[in-house]
């Protein structure tokens, strides 16, 4: 069973897209959709949940108005900003601490160093996961709670799940829906994969985000492939990134024209190679067999 | 063969002379010229700056891309964060071009790229850099001499970045959110802390922008501690425009949490 996962580095490039058509093109694969505070994969995928999940990824302070003295040792110790005086006043206080929960980072500091216990200290609910069937596979997806932390966690969760169930249902491929970026959802994701494909665009943003993100995968140790999508834009930098790649050892394995068929396919919830038998469908045919060829 | 298009199948809108704005992958002020071949068919497209197309194309020079001057008037203490969940919907491309439409109305404004894993607002703007500063973040270190091993620090830590096994102290770095509860609880003060680098933010202030941009070291997860260090730059007079990176976890409210308008 092999794992394959798909960043860019850069938003917008086309990840979701090429993954959806994956899905389309595979035998025996199921797929996990780790943007898990953007996850878009479901929209094309249609999954239909079996399981869903509360992810509690840390916890959170909260502190009991009524047992509040005022006497801000809490905010004092707080380094993340979170504690204000503007709670409702009690028997022994006009004002009251509270905690932003947004900006707590359940460190514990504030719970073991209130003189008077009136902080609480409890897991919170930072996201669902599912566990859902495609018309292509199994699918495992999460949604992380607005303004959450802890993704890192979730897409370790979700990965898990995901290995669990390929093994149990014998599937020869997990295709993993990356986030855009390079911090602990991708990294959550990279770790012990087998290959990485960054799809990016010849933009100037798409270059740019596009090596730090190779960067990344290099420093993992994890093979690295890449694929220019809608090559056309810009001849230019096209060659430009394919000399790059080539000379950091990575495998340009595609290029796809630009093609309004990637908007239209979504906007019917259908893969790409669903939607079109065109020249875009066969392209990413081609880097299809060519991610095959590295995955053996 | 070269590829032809119809007029209708050039996107936004065309000049007869030739030209039409180009609203991919390029910055706003370019357009891109075209040669028109006969049956109003348009080949061989190539970027133009604005700056040096003839005035007899007609073309009017979109100064503030649409920011009515009584509107920019009401923005100009505001702190502004563009944000927008799907990635490459356009956050930094409208963000560096309402800084650079509104610098060239004369007015002062800040640009601050707290998409400090992927920036890229200097790749359009191209500030001359005058300020780099090492961020770092303080981790425990551990004084083995001074440590009797009673535990105190890995009970409290609630992201194990420090574990202590009787005698042998480990201490994870990359796991560490630097709350300080480690230093507080030991009854020995053998821990202390060491600054170790996450990333590093720069700064410019040329012709009417005030610059600064984050940019996380490459494996490190510690982006919204880097993001704060950034917006440790936002003056609190005048106008600022925050570039936020995309989704909605919890680097984008450390981008958004100072801001009056959200765009």
């Amino acid at each position: 069973m092999k794992e394959l996962v798909v960043l860019s580095g850069k938003g917008g490039t086309g990840k979701t897209s090429i993954v959806a058509s994956f899905a389309g093109l595979a035998k025996n694969a199921m797929f996990a959709d780790c943007d898990v505070d953007a996850a878009d994969l479901h929209l094309v995928l249609e999954p239909t949940i079996k399981q869903k999940s509360n992810f509690s990824g840390g916890k959170r302070a909260v502190i009991i108005a009524e047992k509040c003295s005022g006497c801000g040792k809490c905010r004092e110790l707080c380094r993340f900003g979170a504690i204000h005086l503007n709670g409702e006043g009690n028997d022994l206080v006009g004002k009251t601490f509270t905690i932003d929960p947004i900006s707590c980072e359940g460190c514990k500091v504030c719970f073991e160093f209130c003189p008077v216990d009136a902080i609480e200290f409890d897991d919170s609910v930072n996201g669902q996961w599912f566990i859902s069937d495609t018309r292509f596979g199994p699918m495992v997806h999460a949604k992380l709670g607005i303004a959450e932390e802890n993704s890192g966690k979730l897409v370790a969760l979700i990965r898990k799940e995901a290995k669990r169930i390929a093994t149990e249902e014998k599937k020869n491929l997990i295709i993993v829906d990356g986030s855009p970026g390079i911090g602990c959802p991708v990294i959550a994701s990279i770790t012990g994969a087998d290959l990485v494909l960054i799809i990016t665009e010849p933009t100037l943003s798409g270059m740019h985000d596009l090596y730090r993100v190779a960067d990344l995968t290099a420093g993992f140790g994890i093979p690295t492939l890449l694929c220019i999508n809608k090559s056309d834009l810009n001849q230019e930098i096209t060659a430009q990134i394919a000399e790059e790649a080539e000379s950091r050892g990575i495998k340009l394995a595609g290029k796809i024209h630009y093609d309004k068929a990637f908007t239209k396919a979504q906007i019917m919830k259908a893969t790409v190679v669903e939607y079109t038998g065109g020249c875009v469908s066969e392209e990413i045919k081609t880097l299809w067999r060519n991610v095959i060829y590295a995955l053996v | 063969m070269e590829q032809t298009f119809s007029a209708e199948e050039i996107d936004v809108g065309f000049h007869p002379d030739g030209y039409r704005t180009d609203k991919t992958a390029s910055p706003m002020n370019w357009y891109t010229k075209w040669k028109m071949l006969p049956g109003n068919k348009w080949c061989g497209p190539e970027p133009v700056c604005f700056d040096v197309l003839p005035g007899k194309a007609g073309l009017q020079k979109t100064d503030s891309i649409g920011i009515n001057p009584i509107i920019l008037r009401s923005m100009l203490d505001m702190k502004i964060a563009i944000a927008s969940g799907k990635g490459g919907t356009g956050k930094t491309t409208i963000a560096t071009n309402h800084v650079c439409s509104i610098a060239r109305m004369g007015k002062e404004v800040q640009y601050l790229d707290c998409d400090v894993e992927e920036p890229n607002g200097h790749i359009f703007l191209k500030p001359d850099i005058r300020e780099t500063h090492n961020a770092t973040i303080g981790v425990p270190e551990v004084n083995t001499e001074l440590c009797e091993g009673c535990g105190n620090c890995g009970q409290l830590c609630q992201y194990s970045a420090i574990v202590c096994l009787k005698e042998i102290q480990l201490v994870f770095e990359q796991l560490c959110h630097s709350c300080g509860g480690c230093m507080l609880v030991c009854p020995t003060d053998a821990v202390t802390e060491m600054q170790i680098p996450t990333g590093f933010v720069e700064s410019s202030n040329a012709d009417g922008v005030k610059f600064a941009q984050g940019r996380v070291n490459i494996g490190d997860v510690r982006s919204p501690a880097l993001i704060k260090k950034v917006k440790e730059k936002i003056l609190n007079d005048g106008l600022a425009i925050i570039d936020t990176p995309p989704g909605t976890s919890c680097p984008v409210p450390d981008c958004i949490s100072c801001s009056g308008c959200i765009a």
